[in-house]
């Protein structure tokens, strides 16, 4: 049993873990992205 | 005084090269499954002919060097970087039989580009190449992606020597405390990544109304070619060829991923996933690409090339991430990159694949952790220079746990950063003696030393010999980071002077 929920508990931060990882890229691209694109926006407009 | 290399080191190392390159006449064989299933009986003949003859080589130096030792530093070091040498050399055989290259020395270079996960492509033809062949190339980027030696490690050197060669292969954390399991989570988070990210492909080009087959060959090929940063595609048009946002975007994520450090990996994945935030070399890593795609910006104020915004963010955005993390992917032409793009943007681009992406990953180029600490290293100067003399300053930083930035972290930092600038110039200032305009010779050298694959146009099965082996050398030095080949070259000398 205890080696049952060991084995439980690893899976389950695996899981937590690829989620986060899967995410983390697109939020942190997105939101890179949308800083740069209103630098850039930002630059043009004063032109 | 350096000792010399006696008949005991050479043993040692040729010992563990036969077994590497027997190992390669195994992984030869899986290409094979691909031309058979595919119906490619001219390509599977080759890959056996290929496998034999590295079977056959290993077997006799195996038979010949039989004594299995511990290596040391100096042995463990030398046989990386020949063992890089030794899988171009090897791997370059099934590519020169495809008949797609218009030399061996044009084989030998597709070959160390894609162990090297560079991405500069010497081939002629690729869209009509059979599934064997192209296979094998995307196939090489991943193992050598993962690590020539890392693969090895899994499969067969034991005991002490194992520490001595991962190190050799510009990987110097040990995520846990066995190597051999830090080998193995390696391969626990490529594989995991591999079914993830080959299935969104696989749906994706699905959509797009490609066979099945077909689908399921581009999006593994496109994973292991995007997961280990190398840049390869099935295709001449690279990422063009799909014309799709959503390959571009699932691209990014996988390549992203790729150029994470696997110790950030290991930390997410085992209950603390906040180290993806509060890690230092993630926090540079988002400064960095925020300050060049800016740089890129303000390159197109005068020139826009660009049909409108959107398609200028999507290409220009693209282009700085894919060179940041060494993948070297383009959603533009290489014409596009020639004509079209403005000096400052090319510049934006340099640093990026320079800079290259994070440590103990798939990346190449200078790493992002050595930037940062760099720039540590300053502040923490400055603050010694405007503190009392009694003061006691100590820079702090978090990269899977907390380390506080010592003399050593600098030094190391700054020899490495010194040693690619001066590789990256060198190899800029050769490439202008062979007659071509200095920042498309920078931009080819950084790209071929940083391991990216991003091309302005240099890069063709027509450009000089010459400049096909300092290239060569350049993917060599950059993916080892210097150390283990200025080892084997210390070997190499010592074998030829008197003791």
């Amino acid at each position: 049993m205890e080696r049952l929920l060991k084995y439980l508990r690893i899976t389950y931060r695996w899981i937590i873990g690829v989620t986060f990882e899967l995410i983390y890229p697109f939020i942190t691209f997105s939101a890179a992205a949308i800083v740069c694109f209103l630098i850039y926006m930002a630059v043009i407009i004063k032109k | 005084m350096i000792p010399h290399f006696s008949r005991e080191d050479v043993s040692s190392i040729l010992h563990y090269l036969g077994r590497l390159i027997y190992g390669m006449g195994i992984v030869m064989l899986v290409p094979v499954f691909v031309g058979v299933i595919n119906m490619e009986w001219a390509p599977s003949i080759d890959f056996i002919l290929s496998s034999l003859i590295c079977l056959c080589a290993g077997s006799l130096i195996l038979l010949k060097f039989n004594e299995e030792r511990d290596l040391n530093w100096r042995q463990g070091m030398s046989l990386v970087a020949l063992s890089w040498v030794m899988a171009m050399f090897f791997g370059a055989i099934p590519l020169y039989l495809s008949g797609h290259y218009n030399s061996y020395l044009d084989s030998l270079f597709e070959a160390m580009s894609a162990f090297a996960t560079t991405g500069l492509v010497l081939v002629n033809n690729v869209d009509h190449m059979a599934y064997a062949y192209n296979f094998w190339r995307h196939f090489m980027c991943f193992i050598g992606g993962q690590g020539i030696i890392l693969v090895a490690l899994t499969l067969f050197v034991k005991g002490g020597s194992a520490f001595k060669v991962y190190v050799g292969e510009a990987r110097e954390e040990k995520i846990m405390p066995n190597i051999i399991q830090t080998a193995r989570f390696i391969w626990l988070v490529s594989l995991t990544y591999l079914v993830i990210g080959t299935s969104i492909l696989l749906f994706i080009n699905l959509l797009r109304d490609i066979s099945p087959g077909r689908a399921l060959f581009h999006s593994i090929c496109l994973f292991m070619s995007g997961w280990d940063t190398a840049g390869f595609a099935v295709q001449s048009q690279n990422i063009l060829y799909y014309h799709s946002p959503a390959i571009e975007i699932v691209t990014a994520m996988i390549f992203l991923l790729g150029a994470v450090n696997f110790g950030v990996h290991y930390a997410v994945w085992t209950g603390r996933p906040h180290e993806l935030v509060r890690n230092f070399e993630l926090k540079v890593y988002m400064f960095s690409i925020l300050a060049l795609f800016s740089l890129v910006c303000i390159g197109f104020i005068m020139q826009f090339p660009f049909p409108g915004y959107v398609p200028f963010f999507r290409k220009a955005f693209y282009q700085l991430i894919s060179a940041h993390t060494g993948v070297g992917y383009s959603n533009i032409t290489v014409q596009h990159f020639l004509y079209f793009w403005p000096p400052l943007a090319l510049l934006g681009i340099i640093l990026a694949m320079g800079l290259g992406g994070s440590s103990s990953s798939t990346a190449g180029g200078i790493k992002i952790l050595r930037i940062g600490l760099f720039f540590k290293g300053i502040k923490k100067e400055i603050r010694i220079l405007t503190s009392p003399e009694s003061a006691v300053i100590v820079e702090r930083f978090h990269h899977i746990r907390d380390i506080s930035v010592e003399d050593n972290h600098i030094k190391m930092s700054a020899i490495i950063i010194i040693l690619y600038v001066a590789v990256y110039l060198a190899g800029g200032v050769i490439g202008s003696f062979y007659g071509y305009p200095f920042l498309p010779a920078l931009f080819e050298s950084v790209s071929a030393t940083a391991n990216v694959g991003l091309s302005m146009g240099i890069t063709s099965p027509l450009m000089p010999n010459g400049l096909k082996i300092v290239y060569i050398m350049q993917m060599w030095l950059g993916r080892l980071e210097f150390i283990s080949v200025f080892v084997l070259f210390k070997f190499i000398l010592s074998l030829k002077s008197p003791q």
